[in-house]
């Protein structure tokens, strides 16, 4: 242990702790811009300067190692000028269109720049020259705001694996861009939105289609449907102040309702639907020698990162749609017959915690009905947007349920938000199928959790199942890797594109870099979702009654050809560049 | 390579630096008047065989024609000069091999 | 055997003079007078005085000529080869006038202590031999077979080296925590890159002496347990890179790299790795995360590379320089070089001279010497008879020195006691007509330009300090921006990364504390002293010396000169006045005028 004073108060850390960290045991917050734990550490903005005695200049206390004896001062006079200046700099060549940015209210730099009294005007001079990306369906990338704490650099390249995106040129004319200078539409880019969720400021963000559902919404020749994804609930409250991980289901289905939509359903009845698809699948492979491992398919970002770098894998993926394309192509058909609708009147908006669905809807071979399965994407973000913008008082809100008849779920279906859920709620029809015994227990605990790479073995009956589920696109990267070298024996594996799966998808609600410091919110929101199933009354996605309602009326049974219609979809290799 | 053919090369092109430093206090000079004859072919021979003879006998020396001497040999050595009136290789020698002492 | 040796320049300088001709020339007219038996040439690395650059040296003798052109060959053959007098007309004088024999007693030379270019300028670096002759990889000998790795240790810390690249770190300590570190894997750098204007030191090493720098890589990887070295060299050195990869390749024939050298089973290899235009990676852990591949940016310290380098691993990252005095510390003792010098800094700095100086080139001196010697006696003193103003040493991370400061003995304390740093060894000499503001704005224009972008001081702070600079070089600025200047300047230097934005300050702030009343005349008086900040010239006529001729107001662009109503004493014509709010400070008028009469100030 090594000890030491921060502010003259003693504290005992472990070797290698940060000052920054160290600081923290001591109830001192030093503030920052660049850090983000356990993704970029670069010692870089200069936010985090402290005094320490004997130095020769300030330390970066995000990097700084704590050695023995050290007295550390975090806030004398002339750090605190130090730090005001160094956020004056910044905001003179910064875009500062506050009032209508996106990160108005919850911006870091904006944040700052209150607690330490700056002038924005202290340092007027010439501006970077900076021109905006909107080359992609799904993103938006504003480099006037861009302060350069290189955290969506860092995810991209060390978390992400995708390294499309890196520093370009250097000082004054420094910039975040891509290879070669050309738009991001142009790359290998997942379309995760990592980068949007570490941004500290209003340089990244989603593709607005908040105009769009509004303008459907308010045209009386279109009948909106809204569906919503199973780790919205568990994050939508965090953008109305509610703390990390509550679920506001009830409220959430309301506020929708309250924002006009013709027909609140549920993307959880879809994943039921999925997974009977899928599973399905899996034993065919299984029994009749198809490719294994079969890979799920249900996260575009990952399907986007595999067509770009193992299309040979192509094969291996299950041909499923996801829940989200499901839905659409579901509604659209259906939905559509038995209200008499005519598909073309059908405006389908799926309500996402991801960015990379909004480039999923324009996919080929997404149209069952002969239209696009899915018209508009909103993200959490968006839908919190929409609902404050309408004057919804959304804490105030009294619960609703889901529309009829495609709001039924079962627990396997909620906890496809969370990484192992796919796999887990899989196991749980598959094993019972093959078996064809009841399951004692319907847990499968060792695909939970947010560790990287998680391996099992389950029995089905005779037959021996190794599953593999990986979250985040480096771990996706190493089981492609292994699959393509023959050095593994999976039978099916789950992929997730965003490190904890879809609760940490690129579309949830932002959560600034001090708050993950201390709270681990992929598992925040794990935990609502597994709640959620805990308490659900039918946990198994072959006793969804509106599923097996779909099946006798429209699609016979999994994998019949009227399935393969509607609910399965094709995939096509991608040139880097 | 080992040190003993580190050595010899060192030893060798100690040989070739002749005429090729600068001076200093302890550099021997050995400078052979061509003032009268001026820079025959016999002075050319002679010099050359100096040479030859000096380099392996001493590590900081100058054979170095004179133009402001007629003939002979001059010596500088250790801030003293002394002059010989040798002419030929063989009396050169032995003036050479007083210095080595 | 040769009985007459010709040395000729073949640095860069006298290079890009070429020189390499006056060889071709040399070769080719022995060769039809028969002398190829007799006169050899060698090209050797640079001798110094590139003021008179292509400079060739005849032994025995050690006639020194300078200024040498093609067509001089023939008389210097025919002259003082065939005839034995050497050609007066081609020796170099002193400023009195006086013929100098040889390069030992000019001025420039008599006071130099040449140890890290002991090699430079007498041996071809082209030959590996040449070098051995000089005593070369003796020391590595000695090391390997009499000396073990702390014993190393040892000799460097007793001698006093301090690192020769600018910070002036004691060497030997730097490597004493390196060998105290974790291996198997450690690595050996030198640091070639050489980023401040002016700067030629370690470029004149590696042309010169390139094995030098090997040997003692050598030496140095053997003290801290490292059988792997890089030389990262700035790429725009065409020929120190060519020179050092050959003598690598001589080395490693002769076996003197690579595997069980001298048969010690000491095994040691070494690479170069060509720089890409960045000043910044010139600064340590940026120059070793460029040699990984990545962005040449620096990192935070802790760790330091002697814990955690190059690839993660221990390394030590010396300059040219100072790896050039290692060998010789190992053959002649740590008593030796720490004889040389002052308390606290022993032995020599090499010191590139450049800016209004009469001997513009390299000098080596022993540490101690004052600033007054190296200007006044070895640099001849500043051309045309101007006055000294200052001296920036460090180029764009040190500070000018003032008249005040001429006798402050050279060495890393003293020169920071009054603002300023030893730096790599540019000194850049200035004389009145040198206007301080425009000084320090020429190397902040520097570092804007080459800042990583990294960090916010830095990448903006510099930015807007050298905006307001441009406020009060143009005319526009206010005493306050005088104030705000200087807070950012502290700001920068206490907030930055990494050493460039910590000093990129220094001109600015070294210029305000001895030329404050410069800025002053700038800001209040919008006017610029030394005449040169363009904004804020303003030509005039001298109406009494006028002769109304009308001459510039003919050459005038701008229509900015016309006729007054008076009439000096004795003259004829009226006149010419000049428009101050139509000029543009073209100079016509001034080139024009036979009179004198126009003035810029």
């Amino acid at each position: 242990m090594v000890n030491l004073k921060i502010n003259n108060i003693p504290v005992s850390v472990p070797e290698g702790t940060t000052i920054l960290e160290a600081a923290q045991m001591a109830h001192v917050n030093i503030p920052t811009l660049c850090y983000m734990k356990e993704i970029n550490a670069i010692g870089a903005c200069r936010m985090c300067v402290v005094e320490v005695k004997g130095a020769r200049s300030f330390a970066a206390a995000c990097v700084y190692p704590v050695a023995e004896g050290m007295e550390v001062f975090t806030n004398t006079p002339k750090i605190m000028q130090s730090r005001k200046t160094t956020l004056e700099l910044i905001l003179s060549d910064h875009r500062k269109d506050c009032l209508s940015c996106e990160r108005n209210t919850h911006c870091e730099l904006q944040k700052l720049s209150y607690e330490y009294g700056c002038d924005e005007h202290a340092f007027a001079g010439a501006k970077s020259d900076k021109k905006p990306d909107y080359s992609t369906d799904y993103l938006v990338r504003d480099n006037s705001k861009c302060i350069l704490c290189r955290r969506c650099v860092a995810v991209c390249n060390k978390i992400q694996h995708c390294g499309v995106i890196n520093t370009k040129n250097r000082g004054f004319a420094t910039e975040i861009g891509q290879a070669f200078d050309v738009d991001l539409a142009e790359t290998a880019c997942a379309g995760c939105g990592q980068c949007i969720n570490v941004c500290p400021t209003g340089a990244l963000h989603e593709k607005s289609e908040i105009d769009n559902v509004l303008a459907a919404i308010n045209d009386p020749e279109k009948i909106v449907i809204a569906g919503v994804a199973p780790s919205v609930r568990v994050a939508l409250g965090e953008e109305f102040g509610l703390p990390i991980g509550t679920n506001v289901e009830g409220k959430m289905v309301t506020a929708i309702k309250m924002l006009d939509f013709d027909k609140v359903f549920d993307v959880n009845l879809t994943a039921d639907l999925t997974i009977l698809e899928e599973a399905n699948e899996l034993i065919e492979r299984l029994t009749k020698g198809g490719t294994l491992p079969m890979m799920t398919s249900c996260s575009p970002g990952w399907i986007r990162f595999l067509e770009y770098h193992y299309p040979e894998l192509i094969p291996n993926l299950s041909s499923c749609k996801s829940p989200q394309q499901m839905f659409g192509a579901i509604v659209k058909t259906y939905y559509a017959k038995k209200m008499g609708v005519d598909p073309s009147k059908l405006y389908v908006v799926s309500i996402m915690p991801c960015v990379a669905k909004k480039f999923e809807k324009t996919r080929a071979d997404q149209s069952a009905s002969g239209y696009p399965d899915i018209d508009a994407v909103l993200t959490t973000r968006e839908l919190a947007r929409m609902i404050k913008k309408m004057g919804i008082l959304f804490n105030d809100l009294p619960d609703s349920e889901f529309d009829s008849p495609l709001g039924e779920y079962t627990g396997a279906g909620a906890i496809f938000g969370a990484t192992g859920g796919v796999m887990e709620a899989a196991l749980r029809t598959a094993v019972e199928t093959v078996s064809g015994k009841p399951l004692e227990d319907v847990v499968f605990s060792e695909v939970r959790g947010t560790k990287g790479i998680k391996i099992a073995t389950y029995k089905a009956g005779d037959v021996s199942v190794k599953v593999a589920v990986c979250s985040g696109l480096e771990n996706a990267k190493e089981i492609c890797e292994q699959i393509k070298s023959g050095t593994c024996d999976y039978q099916f594996v789950e992929v997730m594109a965003c490190p904890g799966g879809c609760v940490n998808g690129g579309g949830q609600p932002i959560v600034d870099a001090y708050t993950r410091r201390n709270v681990d919110v992929r598992a925040e929101r794990a935990k609502a979702i597994y709640a959620i199933d805990d308490n659900a009354k039918k946990r198994k996605s072959h006793e969804n009654t509106a599923c097996e309602l779909i099946y006798k009326e429209y699609l016979v049974k999994p994998g019949s050809h009227e399935a393969h219609k509607v609910l399965h979809t094709t995939y096509v290799a991608r040139n880097k560049y | 390579m080992q040190i003993e053919q580190l050595n010899n090369i060192k030893n060798e092109m100690h040989k070739q630096f002749v005429n090729r430093l600068q001076e200093n206090e302890s550099t021997i000079k050995f400078c052979l008047g061509v003032k009268s004859s001026g820079i025959t072919a016999d002075k050319k021979a002679l010099i050359l065989s100096m040479i030859e003879y000096v380099s392996e006998r001493f590590d900081n020396a100058l054979v170095m024609f004179d133009s402001d001497l007629d003939d002979g040999l001059t010596v500088f050595c250790g801030g003293k000069t002394e002059y010989y009136g040798v002419n030929d290789f063989n009396a050169a020698k032995t003036v050479v091999d007083k210095y080595l002492a | 055997m040769y009985r007459s040796h010709i040395l000729v320049c073949g640095g860069t300088g006298c290079t890009s003079n070429k020189s390499f001709k006056i060889v071709e020339a040399l070769n080719k007219e022995l060769a039809e007078r028969n002398l190829s038996e007799e006169v050899k040439v060698i090209t050797t690395g640079c001798f110094g005085l590139c003021a008179k650059g292509p400079i060739m040296i005849v032994y025995p003798e050690g006639t020194f000529y300078h200024s040498i052109k093609v067509e001089n060959v023939p008389e210097i053959i025919e002259e003082h080869i065939i005839g034995g007098k050497p050609v007066e007309r081609l020796l170099h004088r002193e400023n009195d006038g006086k013929v100098v024999n040889s390069l030992h007693e000019t001025e420039f030379m008599k006071k130099q202590v040449r140890l890290a270019l002991r090699n430079c300028g007498v041996i071809d670096p082209e030959n590996i031999q040449e070098y051995i002759g000089r005593d070369g990889y003796q020391a590595l000998a000695k090391v390997l077979t009499q000396m073990t790795p702390q014993d190393v240790i040892d000799v460097i810390l007793a001698s006093g080296l301090r690192g020769r690249g600018g910070a002036g770190f004691p060497t030997g300590l730097k490597w004493k925590f390196a060998k105290a570190s974790q291996g198997p894997v450690k690595y050996v750098c030198c640091n070639a890159d050489e980023g401040d204007p002016g700067a030629f030191m370690d470029r004149s090493v590696l042309e010169g002496d390139p094995h030098v720098v090997i040997e003692a890589m050598a030496i140095a990887a053997y003290a801290i347990g490292s059988n792997q070295g890089y030389v990262y060299v700035r790429a725009e050195y065409p020929i120190a890179v060519k020179r050092l990869q050959l003598a690598i390749d001589q080395a490693k024939e002769y076996g003197i790299l690579g595997k069980n050298i001298f048969g010690t089973g000491f095994d040691f290899d070494l690479e170069i790795r060509l720089g890409a235009g960045a000043f910044v990676c010139g600064e340590e852990t940026a120059l070793m995360t460029s040699i990984e591949g990545k962005r040449g940016e620096p990192r935070p310290r802790p760790p330091f590379p002697a814990i955690k380098g190059l690839f993660g691993k221990p390394t030590i990252l010396n300059n040219v320089e100072t790896y050039a005095n290692v060998p010789q510390i190992i053959l002649k003792g740590a008593e030796w070089f720490s004889s040389i010098g002052t308390e606290k800094s022993k032995g020599t700095k090499v010191f590139a001279l450049g800016g209004k100086i009469v001997n513009t080139g390299l000098v080596e001196v022993p540490m101690g010497t004052t600033l007054r010697e190296v200007v006044f006696e070895i640099g001849g003193g500043i051309p045309n008879g101007k006055k000294f103003k200052a001296a920036q040493t460090g180029g764009p991370s040190g500070g000018c020195i003032p008249t005040e400061h001429l006798d402050v003995p050279i060495d890393y304390d003293n020169l920071i006691a009054i603002g300023s740093m030893m730096g790599s060894g540019g000194l850049i000499v200035m004389d009145e007509d040198n206007c301080m503001v425009d000084i320090a704005k020429f190397f902040l224009e520097f570092t804007v330009d080459e800042s990583c972008g990294k960090c916010t001081p830095c990448r903006i702070g510099n930015k807007r300090l050298l905006e307001l600079l441009t406020k009060v070089t143009d005319g526009t600025a206010t005493l306050e921006d005088l104030d705000k200047m200087e807070q950012l300047c502290y700001y920068i230097k206490a907030n930055s990364l990494c050493g460039l934005g910590q000093t990129a300050p220094n001109p600015v702030l070294s210029t305000l504390r001895y030329f404050r009343d410069e800025y002053v005349a700038h800001v209040v008086d919008k006017r610029c002293p030394a005449g040169v900040c363009k904004k804020l010239l303003k030509y005039s006529i001298d109406k009494d010396k006028c002769i109304g001729c009308g001459m510039c107001a003919k050459k005038c662009p701008a229509d900015a000169i016309s006729r007054t109503d008076y009439t000096a004493e004795g003259h004829k014509l009226a006149s010419m006045a000049i428009d101050t709010n139509k000029c543009v400070k073209c100079g016509a008028c001034m080139s024009t005028c036979k009179f004198g009469a126009v003035k810029k100030g």
